[in-house]
């Protein structure tokens, strides 16, 4: 055993992952949970044609032997289905091609493209719903044979759900030193022993500008969802980005830029945060049931809860 | 063996030896009675710390690395985990300490090892930012 404050940074996941642990052992777990977020990233990402969420997509049985990381990520898309009603939908994969997202953008390491959301509409708003088809309904589990099943043709996108998922996993191999954090592209969870609070700060949708909020909490977790940095100008010259309104198979312009999510895991997390972005401004406060922070497109900034009493674990 | 004595000496003689015998049972009580003062006020500062949360997976891990040295048999059990029978056990050895009791192993409570302070979380903020 050793290692008493360790800090670790590497790109994976589609942006950059910030590893912190304090205490006996610091050493081994955070090369523990590098190695686990590591694996889950060749695992799930989309833009491998040998990684084994490739290989689901294109297999043609409908029962599929899948490893133990997997099984977790479509219990968790599952999940975050039953959990927004069917606004998080992690079946859109094709959608979001069309849409024009077929590589991996770091937003952390590129411009993205110079979309302003602040000026005059320049696209027609409006709530984003459910598909009526439910693709993500198809979904399940088995522990006995281990394996994922869902119809053949059915692809899964891992997006923001397995970075939360990345996030939850390392949080279980850390989570017994005195404190930790674990920073998946943005998607944070925490915690220390001594349960004393820690400052969290709520990075702007628009690059280089101040944060718009700051929470204070323990632990748990807190994960943002926008439109902004995964975000590019289409063929037809109109902004574009990466979160698919299920009814229409469009990106979703609901009036709502951004919406960061206090939860207790980071799935949960994930799923409320995009649950309330793609429900548009009326509703979005509904979804953040532990607190949050919402920025509309008229840089109107929204408090959900009392940031220094928002408690998630 | 008092023959050659005369009353006044073997009075002297038993004088000086009983003053001898009190000035050890002073000296005794007055060290138990500091010993005691100051493991109690160590035990005060225990629970005291133990009730701060900040602090108190240090002091549990104290206790638990203290109780084997009372064991005399150098293996760690469980309850001695327990925080009643970790400060019990190092009163007794204390006591035995000062006392002379040969009973023991020859350590002392005193001699336990503290494990190091929880590693304090960096005061840098974290930054969510769009996933």
């Amino acid at each position: 055993m050793s290692g008493r404050s360790i800090q670790r940074t590497f790109s994976s996941l589609g942006g950059k992952v910030n590893l912190q642990g304090g205490g006996d052992g610091a050493l081994e777990a955070v090369a523990a949970a590098e190695k686990a977020i590591r694996d889950l990233h060749r695992r799930l990402t989309r833009f491998e044609d040998d990684s084994e969420l490739s290989r689901l997509n294109s297999d043609p049985r409908h029962q599929v032997p899948s490893s133990p990381v997997m099984i977790r990520f479509a219990q968790a898309a599952r999940y975050a289905g039953e959990l927004s009603g069917g606004l998080v939908d992690a079946t859109l994969l094709e959608a979001i091609k069309k849409a024009g997202y077929t590589e991996s953008i770091d937003p952390d390491s590129a411009e993205p493209a110079a979309i302003d959301f602040t000026g005059p509409a320049k696209t027609n708003r409006s709530p984003g719903a459910a598909s009526a088809s439910s693709r993500w309904e198809s979904i399940s589990v088995d522990h006995i044979t281990n394996s994922v099943s869902r119809p053949p043709g059915v692809k899964l996108d891992s997006g923001g759900i397995g970075k939360g998922l990345a996030a939850d996993i390392g949080a279980e191999l850390l989570d017994h030193l005195d404190y930790f954090a674990v920073g998946c592209s943005g998607d944070l969870r925490f915690g220390n022993k001594a349960n004393s609070q820690r400052q969290i700060l709520v990075a702007s949708p628009w690059r280089g500008e101040e944060p718009v909020g700051e929470l204070r909490l323990a632990g748990g977790a807190v994960c943002t969802s926008g439109i902004t940095r995964r975000s590019w100008v289409n063929d037809e010259g109109r902004p574009s980005h990466h979160l698919i309104d299920p009814r229409s198979g469009e990106p979703a312009f609901t009036g709502v830029t951004q919406v960061t999510a206090v939860a207790p895991t980071a799935v949960e997390g994930e799923a409320r945060a995009k649950a309330a972005l793609l429900a548009g401004p009326e509703e979005a406060p509904e979804w953040l049931i532990h607190g949050g922070v919402i920025v509309l497109d008229d840089r109107q900034v929204i408090t959900v809860g009392e940031p220094a009493a928002m408690v998630a674990s | 063996m008092n023959e050659d004595l005369t009353p006044k000496e073997l009075a002297r003689i038993k004088r000086e030896a009983r003053a001898k015998r009190i000035g050890n049972i002073r000296r005794r009580v007055l060290v138990l009675g500091a010993t005691l003062a100051a493991v109690f006020s160590g035990v005060a500062l225990v629970r005291t710390e133990i009730n701060q949360p900040a602090a108190g997976s240090a002091t549990r891990s104290t206790l638990a690395q203290s109780a084997p040295v009372q064991s005399g048999d150098g293996e760690s059990d469980d309850s001695k985990s327990d925080e009643g029978g970790a400060i019990g056990g190092a009163i007794v050895g204390v006591v035995n300490s000062v006392l002379g009791d040969s009973s023991g192993d020859g350590s002392s409570a005193t001699t336990s090892t503290s494990s190091p302070a929880p590693a304090p979380q960096p005061a840098a903020p974290l930054t969510t930012s769009q996933s």
